[in-house]
């Protein structure tokens, strides 16, 4: 079956070219048949991509060994749920993964779009294709992963005997990937970023079919905020990945793959701003399309980034082998295809660009439509501060063949002010009249609001000078992080305000209105205005974010001890005594089981009243046995975390070094991406009639 | 030698199913737009605006001139 598999790639590649030139003649002639010739590939490249993955996916449960990839990322005594993850372990899986979804979304889209918007159709259907084809040309010539195994004399595996593959285990997958979060990571940031495609395809589509009209995007738009929201969750489970895996007490480095995945968000965010004024004034056309357009070649940047072997990072796939034709090798090929649909990109924003100038003028600075721009160009800034420091160590490289890190001490300072100003600009914008603005309407709307993060400021002031000396000499020494924080308070307080005020406003008045009864007009809001409120609670989720981010990285406290079973330390607020340091049979065959674990039990105290028991563990992998892999133990609450692990251990003394973090506010992430989600799922209910 | 006679026949059927609507007649593609879709996007947008006028975000002339925009984009 591997070799239909291997087959099901190069037939997709060929429907994917012929696609191409079907999509091209339908879009030049407008005749139907090449139009459904062009959809037929694509629903055909479907099923053979979707085949292509049931057949690995079979090859990982079956320990097929006669597949390189199998052999590498799987291994015999591997759980079952780590073999289906295994698609996305490595390189050739997950860009078989990332064609599959492409291919899935594409069949989806052409077919909810058949009808209304048939016309856009050709074109639309060329991007699409041009795009799986790309995915397909590296799966069939240069990442295949049906790639049958060879032994080191370049014997096929698969021409072994039984007897020979006696004893044969695998490589398996890289321990750090085996995580429950990381069965859920990948996937969802995958459909984040392969989803901006489905956008971008339309809005070029429109384009190139000279659309002026531009109600047909509400499809587009849908996929977007679709796109956006399963990016933004998959972003934040994998801080919650590397917060609960790598063990260094954090979840956001500035990695440059991390930043990989929230350039095309960040744009992806200014897109459904900016899109919300062209709906219903007509404006901002320009920006729209650039925004999309950026959302799109940077998740295809972001793709060539972890994949090309030219970053490090914990989260890359790999080397390219340097002795590979410069013309072959993956990166270059990635680049083309990023330049190519650059061209078509940009080149037709400048063919069309008559059809992108707004039909209306801006009649106020202080009004919505004014808000919006300035927010979303202020997203587009944070983009390109990201992009800059993510793309200047490549170049710098290039040219000096030295290496420039840019880490917290690039970003934090030029990310911090704009991110607080895009909160701001969040919050006012929510209450900004339309059209002619006016100052008064703001006054009347704000008065609560400012109050509310006035106090927020006063209480937080009131709260650091209660530490006394302490906080004083803290402030000295790094008295910007603190204004931001005192920033960061206030505006989330002011923000948070605004929103609840209007809330509570709408559900009042469709009360009064005869809408909704007493209780079930605190409803109505999301069944009358689901986009909006939807919209709200993102909003409500993100300012939850800022603040979990600037309490856990103001105040984060780390300790250290040496402990024996018996002993008690405090850490911080808490105090920890080890009950006992314990392990599985460290002599046991590793080439039965996946792991051995060892693990200190802990009995962690608060005042005098026991609030947890936390297991922190190291696992042996048989597939790494010389890199554990830490498993962190948290007493998570609202206000801090109280994160353990199990920093370094001595069976012959039956000591262990346990390291402690106290991370204030954590938890507060992790609430403000399920409001993200609540909300982008909200957002995207059918409006109800009234 | 099965899974590669297998794939002759998903790749003859594949094209095969691709390249069947050339054999039909030529018929252009439709350029007709779902009216329906665009008065439900219309509708839809003037009604967030008059939430809005309730919460005294815009003003009647706005929503007004606004409403006529809306009306006029949707027949272009």
């Amino acid at each position: 079956m591997n070799a239909l598999g291997n087959y099901s790639l190069y037939i997709a590649f060929g429907l994917s070219v012929w696609g191409v030139a079907s999509a091209y003649l339908s879009y030049r002639n407008r005749d139907e048949r090449y139009l459904r010739s062009a959809l037929h590939a694509i629903y055909g490249i479907c099923g053979l991509v979707v085949l292509a993955i049931i057949l690995l996916w079979a090859a990982l449960l079956r320990n097929d060994f006669t597949l390189k990839y199998v052999w590498e990322y799987s291994r015999t005594t591997q759980p079952a749920i780590y073999k289906i993850t295994a698609l996305w372990g490595g390189m050739d899986g997950s860009l078989l993964f990332w064609c599959g979804l492409l291919a899935i979304f594409s069949a989806l889209a052409i077919t909810f779009n058949r009808k209304n918007n048939m016309r856009h159709l050709p074109f639309t259907s060329m991007i699409l294709l041009m795009t799986l084809g790309f995915f397909l040309f590296l799966l069939s010539f240069k990442t295949n992963p049906f790639e049958p195994l060879r032994d080191s004399a370049g014997i096929l595996v698969s021409t072994y005997t039984p007897q020979m593959m006696q004893g044969v285990q695998g490589n398996g997958l890289n321990p750090l990937l085996q995580n429950f979060y990381m069965a859920i990571h990948p996937p969802m940031l995958y459909t984040g970023l392969v989803g901006f495609a489905i956008p971008f395809a339309f809005i070029l589509g429109a384009l190139a079919h000279r659309e002026r009209n531009t109600f047909w995007m509400r499809s587009a738009r849908n996929w977007a905020v679709f796109a956006w929201m399963t990016l933004g969750v998959g972003i934040l489970l994998g801080g919650y990945w590397a917060y609960i895996e790598l063990g260094w007490g954090g979840y956001w480095a500035w990695d440059p793959v991390e930043n990989a995945s929230f350039l095309p968000w960040v744009m992806g965010t200014a897109f459904l701003h900016t899109f919300l004024m062209q709906e219903k004034r007509g404006i901002y056309r320009f920006w729209n399309v650039f925004f999309i357009v950026m959302a799109f070649l940077l998740s295809i940047y972001g793709t060539y980034l972890t994949r090309s072997g030219i970053l490090q990072s914990v989260h890359a796939f790999g080397q390219e082998d340097p002795s590979i034709p410069w013309y072959f090798q993956l990166g270059n090929i990635f680049l083309l295809f990023m330049a190519i649909m650059a061209i078509v990109s940009f080149g037709l924003i400048l063919r069309r660009r008559a059809l992108l100038k707004s039909g209306q003028e801006l009649e106020s600075a202080g009004s919505r439509e004014s808000m919006f721009l300035y927010g979303s160009l202020l997203l587009g800034l944070i983009g390109f501060v990201v992009l800059f420091g993510l793309s200047s160590p490549i170049f710098y490289r290039m040219v000096t063949h030295h290496e420039l890190n840019r880490g917290p001490e690039y970003y934090n300072p030029r990310i911090l002010p704009i991110a607080l100003m895009v909160l701001l600009v969040m919050g006012i914008a929510s209450v900004s009249p339309w059209k002619k603005g006016g100052w008064a309407s703001y006054r009347k709307q704000l008065a609560i609001p400012f109050v509310a993060g006035l106090s927020a400021l006063v209480a937080s002031i009131f709260a650091f000078l209660r530490g006394g000396q302490a906080s004083l000499a803290d402030f000295h020494s790094r008295p910007l992080t603190y204004i931001y924080l005192f920033a960061c308070v206030s505006f989330s307080f002011f923000v948070s305000a605004i929103i609840l005020e209007e809330y509570f406003r709408t559900a009042r008045q469709a009360h009064r209105m005869g809408r909704a009864g007493k209780l079930s007009c605190l409803l109505s809001p999301f069944r009358e205005n689901p986009r909006r409120y939807g919209g709200y609670v993102v909003h409500l989720g993100i300012v939850c974010v800022f603040l979990g981010v600037a309490f856990s990285a103001t105040f984060q406290r780390e300790y250290q001890e040496s402990m024996k079973p018996g002993d008690a330390v405090r850490f911080g607020p808490y105090v920890v005594r080890m009950a006992d340091l314990e392990h599985d049979d460290l002599n046991a065959d590793l080439q039965k089981v996946n792991d051995v674990r060892i693990w200190a039990d802990l009995q962690v105290f608060r005042g005098n009243k026991l609030v947890a028991l936390l297991r922190p563990m190291r696992v042996f992998y048989s597939a790494n046995p010389q890199q554990p892999t830490y498993e962190v133990a948290i007493h998570s609450t609202l206000m801090r975390d109280f994160y353990t692990l199990l920093a370094g251990f001595d069976l012959n003394s039956n000591s262990a070094t346990i390291g402690a973090f106290v991370n204030p506010m954590v938890a507060w992430l992790w609430l403000g991406g399920v409001l993200l989600l609540v909300g982008g799922l909200t957002a995207l209910i059918p409006m109800r009639k009234w | 030698m099965a899974g590669t006679l297998l794939s002759l026949v998903v790749a003859v059927a594949a094209f095969g199913w691709v390249l069947a609507p050339l054999f039909g007649e030529p018929t252009e593609i439709s350029q007709a737009r779902s009216t329906d879709q665009i008065q439900d996007a219309v509708d839809r947008s003037v009604r967030e605006l008059k939430t809005d006028l309730e919460l005294q975000k815009i003003q009647a002339s706005d929503l007004e001139e606004i409403q006529n925009f809306l009306e006029t984009e949707s027949k272009r």
